[in-house]
């Protein structure tokens, strides 16, 4: 695979961090700049178009808030003396940064989630199983059947959304 | 079966060498016209948006055809069966439905009565993963694996990480409507990175982005700077 995109500056600095494994590393930096440019361009106008090195620029920002973020929230688990970063963590972390705003929204989207959970374990399950198939596609034909009908939904309801 | 297991490694190999160019193919995509063809390949391949893109290219997705022919008819009858209410959709039950029944029937009924036991549960299971699809945009162990960086010694909860995945996708529409405005506002059609830099510059909220997106200076500028600084940047 190619190496992801990076600044010269943040590059190699941080490239010499982790220069035992930099090939795992250099991948596992950034998110995926398909997802950040498909939601980009949800948020933008029909019309709208973006150039390359802003979807790489944004995509620096995305790891850096993200950095952000989970320092703060990490920070107040170690005063806590807790060694497991929750929600409520993140939530308070977005607050205390500048992020207020996030903070109803991800309520609402946590307390569903919890909801969820209640009602089976088997969604965390599923979830995990996700991950599983993703890097690797299994030779399993349950994985692969439970996944593909799953994602048929998300792409069926994609349609809807579109319409 | 024993036939289908070989081509799969192939499989891995075509996706790793392709991740990094998902990004030229879409925009290839974008500008020829669609044709019917696409529309069978999307057809065939309904698991994950990166496959589409590639498939999406007629000169690279007849390597992968061979490649994939052991798992297509599995796609195909999962898309034809599961009850779908979207007009396009049907067209590709069809379209699957027809290329099924060119095949030979006798693998057709053996398949279909082993998939028809499984699809009592698993469609239960694909309704909870459906509402968790739409909800995690980006993969959950990248985000993981993003927090751990920050302090190895600490554990992440699930909770966690999907607060992130949407904290990131609100930060994304944000960040970009408001740079689209200074866009909009110097006339061009595409946004780059002076409007990013610029956003960045003007809220307080994206200071913590500014070492990343300075907003560019003219090399004049910077000289003046230094002289004036007398010892030089630190």
């Amino acid at each position: 695979m190619a190496d992801g995109p990076a600044s010269p500056g943040g590059g190699s600095h941080e490239s010499g961090e982790h220069s035992p494994r930099s090939n795992v590393r250099e991948q596992d930096r950034y998110l995926p700049i398909a997802n950040i440019s498909r939601i980009m361009k949800k948020a933008l106008p029909a019309n709208g178009k973006i150039a390359k090195d802003a979807k790489e620029t944004v995509q620096e920002c995305v790891s850096e808030f993200i950095s952000f973020i989970t320092s703060e929230a990490s920070d107040k688990c170690q005063r806590e003396k807790r060694k497991t970063i929750n929600g409520d963590d993140l939530l308070w972390a977005m607050a205390t940064l500048g992020f207020e705003d996030y903070i109803d929204p991800l309520k609402i989207y946590l307390t569903r989630y919890r909801e969820g959970d209640t009602k089976g374990s088997a969604k965390g399950g599923d979830s995990s199983s996700k991950k599983d198939v993703q890097p690797s596609p299994n030779a399993q034909l349950a994985h692969q059947g439970s996944f593909s009908q799953g994602v048929s939904y998300t792409i069926s309801q994609t349609f809807c959304f579109q319409h | 079966m024993t036939s289908s297991n070989s081509p799969k490694p192939e499989k891995k190999i075509t996706k790793n060498t392709e991740i990094s160019k998902t990004q030229k193919k879409k925009t290839k995509n974008a500008e020829t016209p669609k044709t019917e063809k696409k529309k069978t390949k999307n057809a065939e391949t309904p698991k994950t948006e990166k496959k589409k893109t590639k498939n999406a290219e007629t000169p690279k997705t007849e390597k992968k055809k061979n490649a994939e022919i052991p798992k297509i008819e599995k796609k195909k009858t999962k898309s034809a069966e599961i009850p779908l209410t979207d007009g396009k959709t049907k067209r590709d039950r069809e379209i699957a439905k027809e290329e099924n029944k060119k095949k030979t029937k006798k693998p057709k009924l053996s398949n279909g009565t082993s998939k028809q036991r499984d699809e009592g549960s698993k469609k239960g299971v694909a309704e909870g993963k459906g509402e968790e699809g739409k909800m995690n945009v980006f993969p959950m162990n990248r985000i993981r694996t993003m927090i751990k960086g920050e302090d190895p010694d600490m554990r992440v909860s699930q909770e966690a990480l999907l607060a992130i995945n949407n904290a990131v996708e609100k930060f994304l529409e944000q960040f970009s409507q408001e740079a689209y405005a200074f866009c909009v506002r110097d006339r061009k059609k595409c946004l780059s990175y002076d409007h990013l830099a610029h956003v960045v510059s003007k809220q307080r909220r994206y200071d913590f982005l500014s070492d990343f997106v300075p907003e560019r200076v003219k090399a004049e500028d910077a000289l003046r700077e230094r002289s004036a600084a007398g010892t030089g940047g630190h």
